[in-house]
This record gives structure tokens, sequence and C-alpha cells, in this order.
């Protein structure tokens, strides 16, 4: 199925909203949590790198070791 | 009668199930475990029951609120997929699935290690007919496999008991503090708690159980696993870094798999890893992470099971490859599924959020860093791997699949209920957090922590879309440790079963052979020999001699003959019996 374009943009349009408040109100709201306080706790959009260079490491690590390594025909065990 | 093991009315619900009516035999699945529902309500900590066997003084039920929380969601489940599963037409697979159930049950309420190898065994042989019950060659394989290798737990863990019994003297099922005993009861318990590299057998065999197997095979071994971790082993380091590390790995494998299902099973075994982490790190917060996280994967992965199998129902496919643009066929299935992946991935609103925030802070709290990163990161690879990639394949993606059989309403209901409690949990996480073991001093939803996951998984999202190329996934397996003992069966089948037959074959032809050389040779030596030489030989004749066609099955032929042998035989008979009476 396609999406309509405008139902396509509608969700496109929420997620960047949200991506843009997560990311404005990470600069505005002082981290007041000290029971739990790392190295990276004073980094602004820490987390928006971890979820992208985590996922863009993820995905290259496991096609990676797919393609040298682990991945096979269907029928290997046959 | 109160304090008798929960397990009860499950086994006597698979006792009495065959004996129902078969129009009846669906409901059977809702009504003993909503029976067991309310026993369990009912139930105290503190209500033990104790018998004497053998000199040893087994306490067949222990209740505290650890085990009252892992049963709630036991019984919980089995209801839910009894509704799934209501179409279901096959006496055998409700009764396994009860007896799977009665026995999950068992375990979490045993207060000694023998009442706990029974039930866990009991464990493995039912649930592997759910496995047994798709009835291909594939399920049959792997349903061997995950028989062989779960016995083969059990046998540790047997052993283990006993060592401990003679080392300690004591039966009770307690913290262990080390020793040959503890470390095989261990190696038992990480068996099923799908530990790398003891993990193969689970996404090996459960993408092969029926569609309705397999949402029960999600819920209970590797949490009843869980459950027996945190009872005996909390605080053991070893444990941290072993689930921060399945965390991963399990995220890992789940990027390359092409069946939908098989990536789900990888996922079980990332997020059995947040909770064998927090089992490691051993603390109130941590246990009661551990435990929160069990009762919230359960819901959400049986409904991530629940999804993917009516695709399965309706359309006979789970490989990615084979499937798409299935939205505007399916639209139910998505809704739901994708329920139980936002769930999964732990986004706000949804129960997972509220589950594994509490695994995360506990090792936050104890200034784990690395480990509060390696959980991130597997949070990364969840919402990558199941919230995008499985969804966009199956439902949206270039292909078209055939056109979906209806699926019955009963798993449309099913899905439904468990989607609500998977929102319920993560609206009111206080439902949660109020049945744990410990009390709770956490708040999930503050400020900080909602932007941080709202920044996680769009920016997730993000590196989705730009790796769209290369998320497309091919028609491959992927090696796993089960290649260990696959490959070498193969050779051992080769070597064993082939190579023996073969070398039985040859000699049997050669033996015959020479048999019938000297047959034909002593019966008459001087033609043989004269045949034997090419220029006089008489083919023709030597033909007529050998092609004695065998003749037509007469039952007459040998009536007669037969009958005399069993007078024969009986008037023996007679005669040795009245001498043995009367002379002797």
């Amino acid at each position: 199925m396609k999406f309509e374009w405008k139902t396509k943009y509608t969700w496109i349009l929420i997620v960047v909203i949200i991506a843009i408040f997560s990311l404005v109100a990470d600069f505005l709201i002082p981290i007041s949590d000290s029971e739990e306080e790392f190295w990276w706790s004073h980094i602004h959009g820490f987390f928006a790198a971890l979820g992208l260079f985590g996922c863009i490491a993820i995905v290259m690590i496991a096609k990676w070791l797919g393609r040298y390594w682990l991945q096979r025909k269907e029928d290997y065990y046959d | 009668m109160i304090s008798l093991p929960p397990a009860t009315i499950l086994f006597l619900g698979a006792v009495l199930l065959p004996l129902l009516p078969r129009r009846m035999r669906s409901a059977a699945l809702l009504v003993f475990p909503a029976l067991t529902f309310f026993w369990l309500i009912y139930l105290n900590p503190g209500d033990n029951l104790s018998v004497h066997f053998l000199d040893y003084n087994l306490v067949v039920t222990r209740v505290d609120q650890l085990s009252l929380c892992f049963g709630y969601v036991f019984a919980l489940i089995t209801f839910l997929g009894g509704i799934y599963s209501y179409h279901l037409r096959g006496t055998a697979e409700q009764v396994s699935t009860l007896l799977y159930a009665g026995s999950s049950l068992g375990v979490v309420f045993a207060g000694d290690l023998l009442t706990l190898v029974f039930f866990w065994e009991i464990m493995a042989v039912s649930s592997v007919y759910l496995i047994w019950a798709r009835g291909t060659t594939l399920s049959r394989g792997a349903g061997f496999r995950y028989l062989i290798v779960h016995l083969f737990g059990g046998s540790m863990l047997l052993a283990g008991v006993l060592v401990q019994l003679t080392q300690t003297g004591s039966m009770l099922f307690t913290y262990m503090d080390g020793g040959l005993g503890a470390y095989l009861i261990m190696f038992g318990f990480c068996l099923n708690a799908a530990v790398p590299p003891l993990h193969a057998w689970l996404s090996d065999a459960y993408p092969e159980g029926t569609v309705t197997g397999s949402v029960y095979l999600s819920a209970f071994t590797t949490k009843t696993a869980v459950y027996a971790l945190a009872r005996g082993f909390a605080g053991w380091d070893i444990l941290v870094w072993a689930g921060a590390a399945m965390a991963v790995y399990g995220v890992i494998y789940a990027v390359l798999e092409n069946d939908a299902r098989r990536l789900l099973a990888y996922h079980i075994i990332s997020q059995v890893g947040y909770m064998v982490c927090a089992v490691g790190i051993g603390t109130a917060t941590a246990i009661n992470g551990a435990t929160a996280h069990a009762f919230a994967h359960i819901l959400y992965k049986a409904l991530l099971f629940m999804g993917v199998g009516t695709v399965l129902y309706a359309t006979g496919q789970s490989k990615l490859t084979n499937l798409g643009g299935l939205a505007r066929a399916m639209p139910l299935a998505l809704t739901f599924y994708m329920v139980g992946a936002l769930s999964i991935s732990g986004f706000p609103l949804f129960s997972g959020f509220v589950s594994k925030s509490l695994v995360v802070h506990a090792a936050g709290l104890n200034h784990m860093g690395l480990v509060v990163l390696l959980l991130n990161l597997a949070s990364v690879g969840t919402f990558l791997s199941t919230t995008l990639k499985l969804p966009y394949f199956i439902w949206f993606g270039h292909k078209n699949s055939a056109q979906p059989s209806a699926i019955p309403l009963g798993m449309y209901l099913g899905m439904a209920l468990t989607a609500i409690s998977c929102i319920a949990i993560g609206v009111y996480p206080s439902l949660l957090y109020n049945i744990l073991p410990f009390p709770v001093d956490y708040q999930p939803y503050t400020v900080r922590h909602v932007i941080e996951t709202s920044q996680l998984l769009i920016f997730t999202g993000l590196g989705f879309w730009l790796l769209i190329q290369q998320m497309g996934v091919k028609a491959l397996i992927s090696l796993d440790f089960d290649w260990f003992y696959r490959k070498p069966a193969q050779l051992a089948y080769k070597v064993c079963v082939v190579s023996v037959s073969k070398l039985f074959g040859t000699v049997e032809h050669a033996a015959l052979s020479l048999t019938r050389f000297l047959v034909r040779g002593s019966a008459n030596p001087i033609g043989y020999l004269v045949r034997a030489i090419p220029l006089v030989r008489q083919p023709k004749h030597h033909a007529v001699a050998t092609d004695r066609q065998p003749h037509e099955y007469d039952p007459d032929r040998y009536r007669f003959a037969t009958g005399v042998m069993v007078l024969l035989v009986l008037l023996i008979f007679i005669i040795v019996i009245a001498w043995s009476l009367f002379v002797s």
C-alpha cells in the first residue's frame, strides 16, 4: 500500500515537531537529578546523538558481521 | 485447601479438558486460567504448604510477593492467549498449553528445589508439543533440538540440586552463595533464560511453533528462569554483564533476521537481558525492575507474537521477503502490533517505558555507566527492528502479499485486550508498581526522562530513514550457537547412521552373492562350470530356472496347516498343564 501523501506528511510533521520540541526542551530544563550522574549528564542532546549514531552503528556492525561471517543460504543445515 | 500449589487448577483442567464436548474445550482454556487468577488473588504472602517426602521437608507452595507477581501475569497471559486461540480445535495442543502454564506456575510457587525440578521438567516436555503441533519438517527438527537442549539443562539443574543437597543438607530454594551445586543450578537457570551462549534453542524453536503456541512459548520458559535467578542469584556480578551483553546480542541478530517471528525471538533474548542484568545488580530497586519488566514483557511480547501470528495465519508467510503492503488488508493487526512494538521500545505511555526505566534507574543508582549505555543502545536496536523495520516490511514496503484470508474474531479480541493491558500499565504505572516485591520509590514520568526517551527513539527513526536502503532484508539465515550442535549432528548422522547402513548393505550384498554362488555351484558343479564358460553358455535355460513368478496370495493355502499347528500347540499345552497339576 502507498500512503496517501497527506497522511504521510502529517506523520512526518508530528515526528519533526516532537524532535524539535525534545531538543529545545533539553536546553531549557535544568538537570536536577543528582542521584544518577554520569559524564554525559551535562551534554545537551546526548540521547539524540546516541539514538542516531547508535542506530547507524548497530546496522553497520550487524550488516558487516552478516556479510563476512554469519549469513548463509537458507538450506545451509539441510 | 487454599495452600495447594496454584498449578493444581490448571493441571486439573488439563485432565478434564479431553473429557469435555469438543465445542467446550476452547472455553476450558478461559475458565481454568480465570479460576487460577482468582485463586491467586486470595493467596497471601506467607501461605505455605509443606509435606514430608522420603525424610525431606518439601515446601510445595511458598507464597511471597515475588512469586505472586509472576503468578498473576502467568494466569493473565494464559487467559488472554486462550481468547486468542479460541478458534483452535487441537485437543492435544490445548492440553499441553494448560500443562505448560500450570508447570510454570508450579515453578514460581515451589519452595524447595526438588519441587522446582519436578515442574521444570514438565515445562520442557509439555511446551515441546506447541512446536511439534505445527506439523512441518522444520518444526519437528526444531522441537527435537529444543527438547534435547532442555533435558540437558534439566539434568544439569538436577545434578546441581543433588550436589547442593549433599553440601548443605537443605532442599529449600533460597539465595545461594556459591559452590559447585550453585554453579550447576545457575547453568540450568541460565540455559532457560537464554543467556548466550546457551540461548540458541530459543531463536531456533520459537519461530517454528504454531501460531498460538509461540504466544505461550514467548511468555513462560524464559520468565520462570528470570524468577528463579532473582530468587537464587540476586546480586551475582556475572549476571550484570551477561545481561547487558545479551541485551545487545539479540538486537544485532534481529537486524539481520528475515523471519518475522525469529526477529521477535531475538528480541526476547534482548529483553530478558534487561531482567538478567537487573537480577545481577540485585538491589531492591533492581529486583523490582526485573519483576516489572518480566510482567510488562510477557504482555507486549505475547501481543507482538499475536500480531505477527495473525499475518502468518492469514497469509501462511512469516518471512519479510515474502510479505509487504498488508496495511490496507490488515489494519487492525497493524494497530495492535504497533501497541506491542511501542511498548517493547519503551515509548512513553506504553508499558515498556515504566518497566524498562526501572531497570536502567537501578543501574544508574549503582553508578554503572557502561551498563546504562548498553541498555540504552539495546533500546535503540529494539525500536529499530520491532517498531520500524518489521512493520515497514510486512505492512508497507513495496512488495504486495497475496490476499490474506479471514481472521477469527477471537484473535482480534485477544490482541485488543492484551493491547489494552499494555497501555493501562503505561498510563497507570501504579497498577504494576503496587504488586512488586518491594515498595517502589520511583517516578518514570519526569520531564527529563520523557525528553531523553523521545530524543533517543526519534533520532533512531532518523537513522532508520537514512539507512533504509541498507535495511533491506535478504532470504538468508544467520549462524548462531546452534551451529555447534547442528553441524556436528549432521556429521554424526553420516558417521553413525549413513555409513553404518551402507556398510551393512555392502556386507549383506556380498553374503547373498556368495550364497547364490555356493547354492548354484553345489547343486550342479559341472553344469555351473560349463555355463560359466561364455562360449557354451545357454542363457535361456538359466533365465527360466531363476525367473519363477511369485504365486498370488490365497488365504486357504495355509489354512489347514495353520489349524493343525494351533491344535498341536494347544494339545501340548493341555498335556503340560495336566502333567504339572496331577502328576508332579
